[in-house]
């Protein structure tokens, strides 16, 4: 064996030309198929990273109603004391800016502390942040989306017509987070606080509204469990729970059939890369057929013959993996963070 | 005196679809410790099979082969292989150098197999009785067919065996050279004693050693070197 590996080394050493075509070619082979898994891979970590900003909350409960008493009692009874729970409703209403211009969007009427995970991202930066959040929950003040702007004709401090309410435009959101059950919205956002919902008499007997209870757990390892109980106890079609994971996995759907494509380009470029090795090895072998039968006239056993190209096929193989894992851990923008560390 | 390589009853057939050549019929030989003897032939006679089978390289289908009294048919390929490095070299026609190896390294491997010390010593020495002590670190690719040869002289002689088994050494060169590898090769032999099996079609050279067998139609005929 120490034949092999000596003539193995000797040969790597005095071929450095081969060597390193041979050790480019393998990494190139691979580095389609990495590429492509790899932003997969991220694309998918970066939907599960992003899930609690997406939903947020640990986990919701959406109902096209009010929860019944049962059911809200029921809910109480299994989720973990000191759990904080937060009251988002939406629906879909027409609204009027000042000029009386209407169009139809989402109204989203919350409680003060939404979302537990992100935040909004508001067109006045210069406002703190948290005075703007709680500045939207005390007076009849509403955030829109800034497509509004032209739609309605209407800008930052001018009033806007909800229901039987009128709202003073106190910003526009650049970015909201939580409440992605879906990759897509009929209409744009406006954000107004819950408790003012009531006055604009839009949510009477009859309209479609959906009712979102959001919670977030003193510790989220006993998520799944729950998520389980939750499952079993409400099992009615109206009344929907949803984990962060799943509100991911759902706002993420466009991107699933996406990773789904990639999968398979990246099983192809795989194939590919196989073809493509085994041709090498191939050549490399039969290359070497001929030195294999020298050194077995030689008095080399068929074993040290056979293992002096097979280390040498290792060590390069060997090379090239680590040059490639290395580089493109290095350098490859898709690489996700998690696997760097 | 017992003969140093024996070859009794050797026959070799090879398979072309339903078609059977029969290369080797029944073939017998005794060669001496230190005598040479040279086989003649026609290409595709089956000079070089029976020089495959005597290296232990290839089997024959019927008969054995003795080697310092060591029936090759009956050792395992390890011991087999263990056996030639130690007691036969071969040099071929086209060289059969490792390319991306040098010279020194080419002439180390048999030691390096036979796990000997300081084996770079002895293929210095042995590259530097073929004439060869400027060329150590040249590749193959960088030295002439003449030298090529040497090397392969030197990688075939430098674990001392006692047969040498030329396959046509000559055929690749040009005369001149040609005559100077082959009184290399008849001269480092006779000086080391070993014993010389060439394979050629070259009259002359056959000529030069103490024996000529003619193997024609796969019948090994022996003739004195003045009828041959």
């Amino acid at each position: 064996m120490n034949f092999a590996f000596r003539n193995a080394w000797r040969e790597i050493r005095n071929s450095r030309s081969f060597c390193i075509f041979y050790i480019i070619n393998l990494a190139l082979g691979l580095v389609g198929f990495l590429t492509v898994d790899s932003f997969k891979t991220s694309l998918e970590y970066k939907v599960e990273e992003e899930s609690k900003n997406l939903l947020g909350a640990d986990f919701a409960i959406r109902a096209r109603r009010q929860l019944t008493t049962e059911e809200t009692q029921t809910v109480q009874s299994l989720i973990p004391a000191q759990t904080k729970e937060i009251k988002v409703i939406d629906f879909y209403s027409m609204v009027a800016g000042p000029a009386g211009r209407s169009r139809l969007v989402k109204v989203v009427a919350m409680d003060p502390g939404f979302p537990f995970y992100g935040q909004f991202d508001l067109k006045q930066k210069e406002n703190d942040r948290q005075t703007s959040n709680e500045l939207l929950h005390q007076g009849k003040v509403v955030w829109i989306y800034p497509e509004l702007r032209t739609q309605l004709d209407v800008d930052i401090g001018e009033m806007l017509s909800i229901g039987e309410t009128q709202f003073k435009v106190t910003d526009l959101v650049m970015n909201d987070a939580g409440l992605q059950f879906q990759p897509a919205e009929l209409a744009p956002k406006v954000f107004i606080s819950r408790k003012n919902l009531a006055d604009t008499k839009l949510l009477l007997k009859g309209n479609t509204a959906f009712y979102i209870s959001l919670f977030k757990l003193p510790d989220s390892s006993v998520q799944d469990e729950l998520m389980e109980k939750l499952d079993k106890a409400i099992s009615v079609s109206d009344v929907r729970v949803y984990s962060h994971q799943k509100a991911g996995h759902r706002a993420g759907r466009l991107l699933n059939y996406l990773s789904d494509f990639l999968s398979l380009v990246s099983m192809v470029a795989l194939f590919l890369a196989t073809i493509g090795s085994g041709y090498l090895f191939h050549g490399f072998i039969v290359q070497k057929t001929g030195d294999i039968a020298v050194l077995l006239s030689l008095g080399a056993s068929k074993k040290i013959a056979i293992y002096t190209y097979v280390i040498q096929l290792m060590i390069l193989g060997i090379v090239a993996s680590y040059q490639l894992f290395w580089r493109f851990s290095c350098y490859s923008p898709f690489y996700p963070e998690h696997c760097k560390d | 005196m017992q003969p140093l390589l024996q070859l009794k009853k050797i026959t070799k057939t090879f398979h072309q679809g339903e078609q059977c050549v029969e290369v080797l019929k029944n073939i017998n030989l005794s060669v001496n410790p230190g005598e040479q003897i040279a086989i003649l032939g026609q290409s595709g006679s089956g000079k070089s099979t029976l020089l495959s089978i005597m290296a232990g390289l290839d089997h024959p289908d019927l008969g054995t082969i003795e080697v310092n009294q060591e029936n090759l048919a009956t050792i395992s390929q390890n011991e087999l292989s263990r056996f030639r490095s130690k007691h036969i070299g071969i040099v071929f026609q086209q060289y059969h150098l490792m390319r991306h190896l040098t010279a020194l390294e080419n002439v180390s491997i048999p030691l390096e197999l036979q796990r000997t010390v300081e084996p770079s010593k002895k293929a210095k020495e042995a590259l530097n009785a073929v004439g060869l002590s400027n060329r150590l670190d040249h590749f193959p690719s960088q030295l002439s067919g003449g030298e090529c040869q040497r090397v392969a002289i030197a990688r075939a002689m430098i674990s001392e065996p006692s047969i040498i088994l030329a396959d046509e050494p000559s055929g690749n060169l040009d005369q001149k050279t040609g005559e100077e590898i082959m009184g290399l090769i008849f001269s480092l032999c006779r000086d080391r004693g070993q014993t010389l099996i060439l394979v050629t079609h070259n009259h002359d050279l056959a000529k030069k050693c103490d024996r000529t067998v003619i193997l024609s139609d796969g019948i090994l005929v022996e003739k004195s070197a003045q009828e041959a």
